[in-house]
C-alpha cells in the first residue's frame, strides 16, 4: 500500500435548499472539489458516491453515473456505495483502498442527500430502513428510539445523565454558530436543551441532529503526486471501515459499539498514532449520547466517563480534545449520505488553517468516525498535515 | 412463542436466517416461554408514518429466558429496565409483551 493524500475538498453549505436537486448539490461539491484540487474532469481515473437513500428521497437510482455526467467524467469507472449513515465515509474508504492499492492515482468521492423535500414522517420512515426492516422497525423502531435505548442503558450501566446529554447539544450548537456552512446557527441553553420536546425518552428534539440537504467532496491522489495538485495537501494517516450485526437487540452490549472500536484500532495501528496525540476530533453525532460513546470507543476517555467529561466542557473548542468544531450532525446538519465527507472536508478546513472564527491553534493531527445505522458500519478515518 | 435455535454453536435467537455467531445455518425452531427481561426500553413520542396512529407508545430490547433477545412493544402499564415482562400477543409479526 502507498501512500495517500487529499488533494481537493470542496463542500455545499448544509441545509434546506428547495431549489437544488440531489444533482445540483453533488455537481457543487464536486466541482468545487476538482478547482481546490486544481483538477480538471479528464484527470479523475474512477469516481465513488456515497448515498443513502436517493431513490427513495428523490426517486432517482443509478446515482454514480447520474451525477458523474454532470461533473464531466466521461467513461470512468462511476460506483455508488450505500452503507446508511455511514455511505460516503465508506466510499471515501474504498476510493482510498483504490489508490493506496495503486490501481488509480486520482479518484474523486461525492457525499450527497437531499431529505428536506420530504416531510418529517416519511424521512423518519426512510431512516428506519437502515434498521432491520422485518424485526426492530416492523415493531415500530425508529432510529431516535434506538439511540434511546442506547442511551437509557448507557444511564443504567455508567450513571450518564440528562445533564451530560443536552451538554454534547450545547456545545455543538455553539460551534455550529460560528460555521457560516452549518445548517443551523444558533447557541442554545442546557435549559432549552434539556426542555426539548420529547421524541423518544430520554432523547428530546436537541439530541437530535437535523434534517438536512448537502454534499461533500474530497479529491484523492498518491502523495508523491500531492505537489502538483495542491499547494497544503493532507496526508490520510490511517483508514479503516468495520461491520457489526444490524439489529440492536443482537449486539451483547449496546453501550458500545464494537465496529468503532474495530475501525479506530486498525487507523490507530495504520497511523502509528495513539488516542491522546489527536488534536481534534469530527464525531458521529446523529445523538447527543452517539458523540459520547465514540469518545469512550476511541479511547479518549475510559469507559462510561464520555458524560462527564462533556459535561467538563473536555470537548469544546477550548477544551483538551476538541470534538465537531465544525458544529457536527447536531448544528452543521446531517444530509446523510454527505455526512462521512463532509466530516474529512472539515477536518481539512482545520488542518489547513482555514477554519475562520473556531480555528484551533494546534491541528497538525484529526480523526473523523463515521457510524452506519446502531453500528453495523462504522469508518475511521486519521488526518495528518 | 416460537424462536431458533443453532445446531453448531447453541445460541437461540427471536429471529434469524443464520447464526450471527457461527455462521451455521442450521437453525431450528423451538417454543420459548414467553417470559423475559427489559434490557432497554423507550417511549416514542414521534414515529415513522406506519405507527402515527399509536403514539405515544413503548417499545422495548427484551431477553427471554433462553437467551435471545428482541426488540418488541408494550402493551398495557410502562416498564423498566430490569422488570419482567410476559409475551402478551403477536399481531402482524409483531410480539406484545406486558409487565409480569
Amino acid at each position: 500500500m502507498r501512500p495517500v493524500s487529499i488533494i481537493g475538498a470542496g463542500k455545499t453549505p448544509f441545509g434546506v435548499f428547495p431549489d437544488k436537486s440531489l444533482r445540483d448539490l453533488a455537481a457543487e461539491a464536486g466541482s468545487k472539489c476538482l478547482k481546490n484540487g486544481s483538477a480538471s474532469p479528464v484527470q479523475v481515473e474512477a469516481f465513488y458516491l456515497g448515498n443513502f437513500a436517493g431513490p427513495a428521497f428523490v426517486g432517482q437510482n443509478h446515482l454514480a453515473p447520474y451525477v458523474g455526467a454532470a461533473l464531466g467524467l466521461e467513461g470512468v469507472p462511476a460506483t455508488r456505495i450505500e452503507a446508511a449513515c455511514a455511505s460516503s465515509g465508506s466510499a471515501f474508504f474504498h476510493a482510498w483502498t483504490a489508490v493506496a492499492s495503486g490501481a488509480y492515482d486520482i479518484v474523486l468521492v461525492v457525499g450527497v442527500e437531499k431529505m428536506t423535500s420530504q416531510p418529517t414522517a416519511r424521512v423518519t420512515d426512510i431512516l428506519a430502513s437502515a434498521g432491520e426492516v422485518d424485526g426492530e422497525v416492523r415493531a415500530g423502531a425508529t432510529f431516535p428510539s434506538l439511540f434511546a435505548m442506547i442511551a437509557r442503558r448507557h444511564m443504567h450501566q455508567f450513571g450518564t445523565r440528562r445533564e451530560h446529554l443536552a451538554a454534547v447539544a450545547v456545545k455543538n450548537h455553539a460551534n455550529g454558530a460560528k460555521n457560516p456552512e452549518a445548517h443551523m446557527r444558533r447557541a442554545i441553553t442546557l435549559e432549552q436543551a434539556l426542555n426539548g420536546r420529547m421524541i423518544a425518552d430520554p432523547l428530546t428534539l436537541y439530541d437530535c441532529s437535523l434534517v438536512s440537504d448537502g454534499a461533500a467532496a474530497v479529491l484523492l491522489g498518491p502523495t508523491e503526486r500531492a505537489a502538483e495538485f495542491s499547494p497544503r495537501p493532507i496526508r490520510v494517516l490511517g483508514a479503516a471501515q468495520a461491520s457489526d450485526r444490524l439489529a440492536l437487540a443482537e449486539k451483547e452490549d449496546i453501550t458500545t459499539f464494537p465496529a468503532v472500536r474495530k475501525a479506530a484500532g486498525k487507523a490507530f495501528q495504520m497511523a502509528g498514532v495513539k488516542p491522546e496525540e489527536i488534536d481534534l476530533a469530527e464525531l458521529h453525532d446523529c445523538f447527543t449520547i452517539a458523540e459520547i460513546i465514540a469518545m469512550e470507543d476511541l479511547g479518549f476517555v475510559p469507559r462510561g466517563e464520555g458524560g462527564p467529561a462533556s459535561a467538563a466542557g473536555f470537548s469544546s473548542l477550548e477544551g483538551e480534545k476538541p470534538i465537531n468544531t465544525s458544529g457536527g450532525l447536531k448544528s452543521k446538519g446531517h444530509p446523510v449520505g454527505a455526512t462521512g465527507v463532509g466530516q474529512l472536508c472539515d477536518l481539512a478546513l482545520q488542518l489547513r488553517c482555514e477554519a475562520g472564527e473556531r480555528q484551533l491553534a494546534r491541528a497538525n493531527l484529526g480523526l473523523a468516525q463515521n457510524l452506519g445505522g446502531s453500528g453495523a458500519t462504522c469508518v475511521v478515518t486519521i488526518l495528518g498535515r | 412463542m416460537t424462536i431458533f435455535h443453532c445446531s453448531g454453536c447453541g445460541n437461540n435467537y427471536a429471529a434469524r436466517p443464520g447464526c450471527c455467531r457461527c455462521g451455521s445455518q442450521e437453525l431450528r425452531t423451538r417454543e420459548a416461554s414467553g417470559r423475559g427481561r427489559v434490557y432497554s426500553c423507550t417511549t416514542l413520542y414521534a414515529s415513522a408514518e406506519p405507527f402515527e396512529k399509536d403514539l405515544p407508545f413503548q417499545i422495548a430490547i427484551i431477553e427471554l429466558e433462553e437467551g435471545a433477545r428482541l426488540t418488541a412493544r408494550i402493551a398495557g402499564r410502562a416498564v423498566g429496565i430490569g422488570d419482567g415482562v410476559i409475551l402478551a400477543e403477536e399481531r402482524d409479526g409483531v410480539q406484545f409483551f406486558s409487565a409480569a
